[in-house]
């Protein structure tokens, strides 16, 4: 997934430090001259120094990393708990924040405040990455699982990996099946392949696994299982999963959800259904019959961006999670986000409680629970309809990213010709 | 509204034998902490020491009297009528 301006391959790179310390770098791709300035902003809590900054002291508003932590070029920025995960284009991992279960791979168990690179599967390119609570995930390009940290609840994946694991560690699913995307819950876990399938394995005590082990819900699985989703369902296209509950896109743009539903998370009423432990899926009627494009999900409420790029909120709603008013704790019928002039999202993030959308016009839009200042808006008012963030003038928003309580975004600043002389 | 986050069986928490406490995960990133001390003295509020959050921990607290030997639940078998 490159970013606007890089392509897999055939790049050459330099990286030079400004006067104003930030790294200007030259691209030369495919016969193009392109000169980039790049800028790395976190906010929100930073207890475990996850914010990649240095400090363990939280940010209220975007406030940029200098000089450019990583001598590469980011492509996508998401957190778990009190971590943070940043993979680059040369498809290496760098980590920051809670280390105490191992979650950053390092080998290690303390925290780090800046952003380190995961030695371990430098031989191996990476493609995604994801952290679930105190642990962590990557897929390689070969289709390998990897993962490392907390196996308090079997959310590694293997069971010979103790209590935890401070190295990257690969997961056996079965050698046929190629491993495509991979995302971590609180203490869970969900995996797709190339051929659609689905598997889960971890904590599984309110349905969160999709699975029943002879008809009971299990308490935990350490190894991954597969999930029975109707035959018609060929493409799984994303997977998502919060605190206790999982999701899917597929490839036709239908989701279905599955596990805890006490906020309403699979869209059915919690005052009659409170767990739902097999693969439910999502009435269309809900979003207007249009498929839907991207799902993504913060612990207990869900986002859903349409094809004609709408977004729809379901799920927990008292911090302001579902960025509409709402005046009950929760809302289970999905919901257009009212938008003046409507948003049509290029990315959408959810931290633990809290949202992140890039606007078409390139805008970042939060909203959500705000303690610690995690919507950026300079105070801890909680957010409850989206809120513009500022962004410094002539900038170019190009990634955003989310930890359960925090933030990131990486800015290009269009610098006007007389930066070119530096080179 | 409840002034809890959320309300717990302390199952659910992770139990540090180092610390004597047991904990939860906080949206803030940092950890809901309560001792076992605390819930000796009936006390049912984990709190996270960075944000204002807090959690009802759901326990019988005759399982965390010290001295005291806890009698294991007994079976009920129903009979069939």
């Amino acid at each position: 997934m490159p970013i606007n301006g890089f392509g897999a391959g055939h790049v050459i790179v330099c990286l030079f430090l400004s006067n104003d310390n930030k790294v200007l770098v030259s691209a030369e791709w495919a016969g193009q001259q392109t000169d980039k300035h790049l800028s790395l902003w976190s906010w929100g809590a930073n207890s475990y120094g996850q914010l990649g900054n240095g400090t363990q002291e939280d940010v209220l508003k975007p406030r940029e990393i200098t000089p450019f932590p990583i001598p590469d070029f980011p492509i996508l920025i998401t957190g778990g708990g009190g971590h943070t995960l940043i993979l680059t284009e040369k498809h290496q991992i760098w980590l920051c924040g809670s280390n105490n279960k191992g979650q950053l791979g390092l080998g290690t168990t303390s925290d780090v405040a800046v952003p380190t690179l995961v030695a371990k599967i430098q031989d191996e390119s990476v493609v995604v990455v994801t952290g679930g609570w105190d642990f962590s995930m990557a897929v390689t390009a070969t289709g390998r699982l990897y993962s490392w940290g907390s196996n308090a609840f079997g959310q590694l994946g293997s069971s010979d990996r103790g209590k935890l694991s401070p190295l990257p560690a690969f997961v056996p699913i079965s050698p046929t099946f190629h491993v495509t995307s991979v995302a971590a819950g609180m203490r869970h876990a969900v995996a797709i392949t190339d051929s659609g399938q689905v598997f889960t394995w971890g904590h599984g005590k309110r349905g969160q696994l999709g699975i029943l082990i002879e008809g009971e819900i299990p308490d935990k699985l350490h190894t991954p299982h597969p999930v029975r989703l109707p035959e018609d369902v060929k493409q799984i296209l994303t997977v998502v999963a919060g605190s206790y509950h999982t999701g899917v896109n597929t490839g036709a743009g239908v989701l279905y959800i599955w596990g805890c539903n006490r906020f309403g998370q699979t869209t059915q009423n919690p005052g009659s259904v409170q767990c739902v432990p097999t693969p439910y899926q999502l009435d269309k009627s809900y979003f207007g019959d249009q498929p839907v494009a991207k799902l993504t999900s913060g612990w207990t409420h869900l986002l859903a961006v349409t094809k004609d790029g709408s977004i729809y909120s379901w799920g927990r709603a008292d911090y302001g999670q579902l960025g509409r008013s709402h005046d009950q704790s929760c809302d289970w019928v999905p919901c257009k986000l009212d938008l003046d002039p409507p948003v049509h999202p290029h990315a959408i993030c959810c931290g633990s409680e809290h949202n992140l959308v890039i606007s078409e016009s390139g805008d970042l839009l939060s909203w959500g629970w705000n303690e610690h200042g995690i919507c950026g808006t300079e105070n801890e008012i909680n957010v409850h309809v989206p809120y513009r963030i500022q962004l410094p003038p002539d900038t170019q928003l190009k990634l955003i990213g989310c930890g359960a309580g925090h933030s990131f975004m990486m800015t290009d600043y269009r610098k006007p010709l007389d930066y070119v002389h530096l080179l | 509204m409840s002034i809890y986050h959320d309300e717990i069986e302390i199952e659910d928490m992770e139990y540090d034998e180092e610390t004597e406490t047991y904990y939860y995960p906080c949206p803030c990133g940092d950890r809901f902490e309560i001792t076992k001390e605390d819930l000796q003295n009936g006390e049912d509020v984990a709190k996270c020491p960075s944000c204002s959050l807090m959690l009802k921990v759901i326990y019988d607290i005759d399982d965390f009297m010290e001295g005291e030997e806890v009698p294991a639940t007994p079976k009920i078998e129903l009979e069939k009528a």
